[in-house]
C-alpha cells in the first residue's frame, strides 16, 4: 500500500516516488501547495476507493499521516 | 472504471508514437484542475501528447487582451472555455434576476476568443449554480438560464468550426447532485465536480481535440453475430435470433443498429466484418422485420471465414484509410485480443461480456466528432460506395491510362473562396496520406495566405462520370524574391492514383507563374508516419533534391518545367 502512496503523490506532486520519505511534507516539496493537496486527496481517494472525511483532509500533510488514515480507512 | 493512476501509466506505456501533441489552455472561472488526469488519459489513450494549462480565476478578458499573456506566447490549440454561471454574474442569486449580463459577457468572450486567437473554442452550456443543485440556495433562475444557452447556442453557431459546445445538461448525473458534485472541495477550493462528471467532461473535450487534429475516426467496423443481433444467425435461423422493437435483448440490439444508422448519416462509415456466411447475414439485413441496418448504410463488407485482422487491413485498403482511423466492435474477447495484438493501431470497444450493447456503447467516447457542418461529410458514403464501383471497374480495362480515359474526369482548379475555404481548412487538418508537408491550418490562416497578394491558395474540384468528388485537393504558394515556394501540397485519398496531384501541381504552377515574376520554384516533403507514398513525388515532377535527409527533403526546379501528360487523362476547366 505505502508504495501505491507513493506512486500517486510522485505523479500528483511531479517528485520522485524514491525521494518519499515519512516526512515528506509541503515544507519538503515546494509545488504541494493547497491546489495540489486537493488534487492529490482526490487521486489517493480514486485509487483506494475511499473518501476521507472533510475535517481530517487539512492534516494529511505528509507522508506519514496520509498512510496512517488510509490504513484505517481501508481496513475498517 | 479502474484506478486513474494505473490507467494513465498504461496508456502512456501503450503509446507507440505519439499522432499528434496538443496545447489544451483552460480558460475559466472557478477551480479546473481537477480536469486534467481524465484529459490526459483521454488524449494519452489516442497516442496524442496534451500539454495542459489553465488561466487565472475570471481574468479571462485580461488574458485574451494581453500580448504578453501565456495564450499570446505559446498559442493553444485548444481553448476550453469552462464556466459556472455564478461566477460570470454573481448577480444570479438575487431575485428576478436576467440574463442579459451574462448574455453580454458570454458574447464578448467568445468573439474575443474567436478574434485573438486560432484556437478551437469548447464551451460549456450553463447548469444552475452549484448552491442551488446543492439545495442551498432558492432557485431564482426560471426561465432566464435556457435563454442565456440559448444565445451561447447561437453565437456558437455564428462561428461553426471556431466555436463548439460540450453540453454539460447532457451529461447524466446533475438530477442527484451528489453523484457529481462533491461539497467538500466546493466549499474549499471551489471545485465542484466529482470522477464521474470530470470524465465525461474530459472525454467529449478530446474528442473535439481529436476533431481539431483531424485524428477523428472514420470507420466503424462491426462483427455480426451477438453483436448487432443476439444469437448466431447461423445456428439459430433468421427467426431465432434477438433483434426486437419491444422484448429485451432484442430491444437493445436494435437500439445499437439504430445508433449505427445515425452515425452513418453523420458522415461516419460502416463496415461489417464477420465470420458467417454471406447470404445469412445479408437475409437478415433484408428480411429481418426489425432489422434497422441495411446493406446501402455499408461502405465495405467482409463476410467470410477468414481471420479478422486480414479482413480490417482489406477493409481499410479498399477505403483508403489508415489503421488507426477504424473503432472496431465485436462482442467476441477472443477476436478483440486478436486485433490487439495484429493492429494496435485499431480503437476497440470493450463489449459487455455476454449482454446485449448498452446504448452508449457507440458514444460515451465521441469517436468520430466532427467540427465540420460541410455537406462533403454527410454524403462521404455516397462517395465510397461510388468509388466501390470505380475500384470494380479497374480490373475490365486494357491499361490504367484507358480505365482513366473511361472515368471522364473533369477536374476545376480555381483560388480558394469564401464558399470553400472551411473544406480547404478542413483537409489541411484531416489529410495524412497524400499530404507533402502536413502543415495544419485553421480557417484565419488560410484566409490570410489568400489576402496576402504574396501568396496564394489553390483548391481542386474533381468530378467523374460516377459522382462528384468536390474540393479534393488543395495547393499553397508563397513568393520570396523571385522563388515562388510551394507551402503546401496535398490530395484527399478518395482521388489518388489518377495522376490529378499532377495537373494540381502543373495548373497552380502556370497560374502563378503567370502572375507573378518567378526565377526558380523551391518545394519541401516533410515525412510524417503517413505520408511515405510521396517521399519521391517531387523527384517524379522533376525537382532536383537539394538538400535535407529523409525527414525532410528541400527541392528545387526553375519556373516553366512542365510535365503535362495527365492532360490525355481528363479535362481541366481552370478559373484564377
Amino acid at each position: 500500500m505505502s508504495e501505491l502512496i507513493k506512486q500517486v503523490m510522485a505523479q500528483v506532486l511531479q517528485i520522485e516516488a524514491e525521494t518519499i520519505v515519512a516526512d515528506t511534507s509541503p515544507d519538503s516539496v515546494e509545488r504541494w501547495d493547497s491546489l495540489k493537496h486537493m488534487q492529490l486527496i482526490m487521486a489517493l481517494e480514486d485509487e483506494f476507493r475511499i473518501e476521507f472525511p472533510d475535517d481530517v483532509i487539512p492534516e494529511l500533510l505528509s507522508f506519514a499521516a496520509i498512510e496512517a488514515k488510509i490504513d484505517t480507512l481501508t481496513s475498517g | 472504471m479502474g484506478s486513474l493512476l494505473a490507467a494513465i501509466q498504461e496508456a502512456e506505456k501503450a503509446a507507440e508514437d505519439w499522432r499528434a501533441d496538443a496545447r489544451v489552455h483552460v480558460l475559466r472561472n472557478y477551480t479546473t484542475e481537477p480536469l486534467d488526469p481524465y484529459l490526459s488519459l483521454h488524449l494519452l489513450r489516442d497516442d496524442i501528447l496534451p500539454t495542459i494549462s489553465h488561466g487565472g480565476y475570471g481574468t479571462i478578458a485580461q488574458e485574451l487582451l494581453d500580448p504578453d499573456s501565456p495564450i499570446a506566447n505559446s498559442p493553444p490549440d485548444i481553448i476550453v472555455l469552462s464556466l459556472l454561471v455564478e461566477f460570470v454574474d454573481p448577480a444570479i442569486s438575487a431575485d428576478g434576476w436576467t440574463a442579459d449580463t451574462a448574455i453580454k459577457e458570454i458574447t464578448a468572450y467568445i468573439n474575443t476568443l474567436v478574434e485573438q486567437s486560432s484556437a478551437l473554442v469548447v464551451a460549456n452550456t450553463f447548469i444552475p449554480p452549484i448552491d442551488v443543485l446543492l439545495g442551498e440556495m432558492p432557485d431564482s433562475t426560471g426561465q432566464e438560464l435556457d435563454r442565456l444557452n440559448e444565445h451561447l447556442l447561437d453565437v456558437a453557431s455564428q462561428h461553426a468550426n471556431r466555436v463548439v459546445i460540450c453540453d454539460w445538461r447532457e451529461l447524466p448525473g446533475l438530477g442527484a447532485p451528489d453523484s457529481v458534485i462533491d461539497r467538500r472541495f466546493w466549499k474549499s477550493s471551489q471545485a465542484p465536480f466529482r470522477a464521474a462528471f470530470l470524465d465525461l467532461y474530459a472525454r467529449r473535450i478530446a474528442s473535439f481535440v481529436r476533431a481539431a487534429k483531424g485524428l477523428s475516426k472514420k470507420c466503424l467496423i462491426l462483427d455480426c453475430d451477438n453483436t448487432l443481433w443476439g444469437g448466431v444467425v447461423g445456428e439459430d435461423g433468421l427467426s431465432g435470433i434477438e433483434l426486437d422493437a419491444t422484448v429485451e435483448p432484442g430491444v437493445s440490439f436494435r437500439d445499437f443498429q439504430k445508433t449505427v444508422v445515425d452515425l452513418h448519416e453523420k458522415g461516419v462509415m460502416i463496415a461489417v466484418c464477420s465470420k458467417n456466411n454471406e447470404e445469412d447475414v445479408w437475409n437478415v439485413f433484408e428480411n429481418h422485420e426489425h432489422a434497422v441496418l441495411q446493406k446501402s448504410h455499408l461502405v465495405a463488407w467482409r463476410i467470410n471465414w477468414e481471420d479478422k485482422a486480414n479482413n480490417i487491413v482489406s477493409i481499410v485498403d479498399e477505403l483508403n484509410i489508415g489503421l488507426d482511423s477504424v473503432v472496431f466492435v465485436d462482442d467476441s474477447p477472443r477476436e478483440r485480443a486478436l486485433i490487439a495484438n495484429r493492429l494496435p493501431d485499431v480503437t476497440l470497444i470493450a463489449f459487455p461480456d455476454g449482454e446485449p450493447p448498452g446504448p452508449e456503447l457507440l458514444t460515451r467516447d465521441v469517436f468520430f466528432e466532427s467540427l465540420s457542418t460541410s455537406v462533403e461529410d454527410a454524403s462521404r458514403t455516397r462517395m465510397y460506395q461510388q468509388q466501390s464501383v470505380r475500384s470494380d471497374e479497374k480490373d475490365r480495362f486494357a491499361d490504367l491510362s484507358d480505365y482513366l480515359q473511361s472515368l471522364q474526369t473533369v477536374v476545376r482548379i480555381a483560388r480558394v473562396d469564401d464558399s470553400s475555404i472551411g473544406r480547404v481548412t478542413q483537409l489541411t487538418q484531416k489529410t495524412n496520406q497524400f499530404n507533402l508537408t502536413t502543415r495544419r491550418y485553421s480557417e484565419a490562416d488560410i484566409r490570410e495566405f489568400a489576402n496576402d497578394p504574396n501568396a496564394a491558395v489553390f483548391r481542386m474540384a474533381v468530378e467523374d462520370r460516377f459522382g462528384d468528388m468536390g474540393t479534393t485537393g488543395v495547393f499553397i504558394a508563397r513568393l520570396d524574391g523571385r522563388t515562388a515556394v510551394i507551402d503546401t501540397l496535398l490530395l484527399s485519398c478518395r482521388v489518388l492514383g489518377r495522376q490529378l496531384e499532377t495537373a494540381l501541381v502543373d495548373q497552380c504552377m502556370r497560374a502563378l507563374e503567370a502572375c507573378w515574376t518567378v526565377t526558380h520554384w523551391q518545394s519541401q516533403y516533410i515525412a510524417t508516419r503517413k505520408n511515405q507514398q510521396t517521399a519521391e513525388f517531387w523527384d517524379r515532377m522533376g525537382f532536383d533534391m537539394v538538400s535535407g535527409d529523409e525527414m525532410s527533403k528541400q527541392y528545387a526546379c526553375d519556373a516553366r518545367l512542365r510535365i503535362v501528360d495527365y492532360l490525355n487523362v481528363m479535362t481541366v476547366e481552370s478559373e484564377y
